[in-house]
């Protein structure tokens, strides 16, 4: 009989299926800040001074 | 005859007096007709003078205006192409960017230990103050290159403060690394980053979409990270255990010098992977997608820190975020400690938000949660933290107010321990 750890391990395998199995569906893509980065990343929007972007962009002229 | 002149000569007279009289009179008026000629004359010449001036500043005065609406018309037109263009610093390079970003994010923090109650003027460690530089260049279609600099600044962190302090934390007060790497990322064949940085299973136990992530994050936000628990009955003796020691979230090998691995996106699927300084390693696989409104986010990892923490771990996690603004999240992750004798170290963790709009100001967010850990740091200890949390943004301002209150309760073997009250409220600025 498994573990609690091994049937978690087997769960996360199953988890992983299940994403790759939604992916089949159809879907639209979310933004990267809401799945990708860590939970303490500073989220993208608006700054008080930064404006729309929320960030100071120094281009070529 | 004699009346002949009699009448004659008085008459002659008179006529000769009358003419002489109007010569008199008219000498000066033709002596003055010379004079009046030239005055004219003068006059005239002066008019001409006068007239030549004036058409002279009023060409002067129509050049003056020309002038100016030039000008005008100049700074316009520079006004116009600094607006469109932005500000620009010349670079010698094409295709690059430089981006500054950061955030301040302070609090009134609150904690009862059940024996002292304190308020702190804190930094918020859910979600910290912090400066970023990113620099990115474009090397063709499918190839970017770049380079992060994320450096943290908490004063007095609300992770840090204990009840017996009596200034702010000395040891918080400078700058810390978060990211200090160089990438290259390719459509095609994904990315690749070397430095300081977020590991490949760093966050696969927070996905959450809430919305109240600037104050509570998934179960453990280090907020009263510090703060003892106080054993029952005893007036304030410390147990010598801190939520700290007894609530970690695992999540993964967090930040660390490493080399990582993120496969290119595939209908929302990314795996990724990383050796980390001292032979750790991990891997993970993150998925986000939107189904008619519904939000969906997984993640899961494994890692592997035998070399130097002597443990191996997992983590997964799972968000869920109805199209009408009720989001479920929930975590679980377990470690197996190598130590002779120890149990594995378990912490799960459920969320329960929902954001909504009640004013144009911008979107309103609340959230309760639970979370439980069982033997971290020691076998026999089990933690509970419950809170509940809001977050309120200010799109116009870039700013997110929020509130928070939450409870610690503790198990230790052998000891009855007070349970600790935090909460607080505050303020993050995106700058």
């Amino acid at each position: 009989m498994l573990q609690t750890g091994g049937k978690l391990k087997y769960a996360a395998i199953l988890l992983v299926t299940a994403m790759l199995a939604l992916s089949a569906c159809g879907s639209k893509p979310l933004h990267t800040s809401k799945w990708q980065d860590d939970g303490d990343e500073m989220r993208p929007g608006p700054g008080l001074f930064s404006g729309e972007d929320g960030e100071f962009v120094i281009t070529p002229e | 005859m004699t009346d002949l002149l009699k009448n004659k000569i008085p008459t002659r007279i008179g006529r000769a007096g009358l003419l002489l009289g109007a010569m008199a009179l008219s000498a000066p008026m033709l002596m003055a007709q010379p004079a009046a000629a030239d005055d004219i004359s003068d006059l005239k010449a002066e008019n001409a003078t006068l007239k030549g001036q004036i058409e002279s500043l009023a060409r002067d005065l129509q050049q003056l205006r020309d002038a100016v609406q030039q000008n005008g018309q100049a700074v316009a037109d520079v006004k116009a192409e600094a607006a469109a263009a932005g500000p620009t610093v010349s670079s010698g390079e094409e295709n690059t960017k430089l981006a500054i970003s950061g955030q301040v994010s302070r609090m009134l923090f609150y904690a009862d230990d059940g024996d002292q109650t304190r308020w702190f003027n804190a930094d918020n460690d859910a979600a910290s103050t912090r400066l970023r530089f990113v620099g990115t260049t474009k090397m063709d279609d499918d190839w970017t290159a770049g380079a992060t600099v994320e450096v943290g600044f908490a004063s007095n962190s609300s992770a840090d403060v204990t009840i017996d302090q009596n200034t702010s934390t000395i040891a918080s007060n400078s700058f810390t690394e978060r990211k200090l790497e160089l990438w290259f990322a390719n459509k095609q064949l994904g990315k690749l980053s070397l430095g300081q940085g977020s590991s490949a299973s760093d966050g696969t136990v927070e996905e959450d979409l809430s919305g109240t992530g600037a104050i509570s994050s998934s179960g453990y936000s280090g907020l009263g990270g510090s703060l003892p628990f106080r054993l029952s009955g005893t007036r304030g003796t410390s147990s010598g255990v801190t939520p700290g020691d007894m609530f970690d979230t695992q999540d993964g090998l967090s930040r660390d010098d490493r080399i990582r691995y993120d496969s290119p996106t595939f209908a929302g699927t990314k795996l990724s992977t990383s050796w980390v300084d001292g032979d750790e390693w991990d891997l993970a696989a993150r998925y986000g997608r939107e189904f008619d409104g519904t939000e969906v986010a997984l993640a899961a990892g494994y890692w592997d820190a035998s070399p130097t923490a002597q443990k191996t771990g997992f983590g997964l996690s799972a968000s869920v975020k109805a199209s009408f603004g009720t989001s479920l999240s929930a975590s679980y992750s377990n470690e197996n400690i190598e130590a002779v004798g120890r149990n594995n170290e378990e912490f799960w963790y459920v969320k329960l938000g929902h954001d909504f709009t009640v004013t144009d100001i911008g979107g309103t967010a609340v959230s309760i949660d639970y979370s439980q850990t069982k033997d971290q740091g020691a076998n026999g200890r089990e933690g509970i933290f419950y809170s509940l949390a809001s977050a309120q943004s200010i799109d116009k301002l870039g700013a997110e107010l929020y509130a928070i209150v939450g409870v610690y309760d503790a198990d230790l073997a052998g000891v009855q321990t007070e349970d600790t009250t935090m909460g607080g409220f505050g303020a993050l600025v995106k700058f």
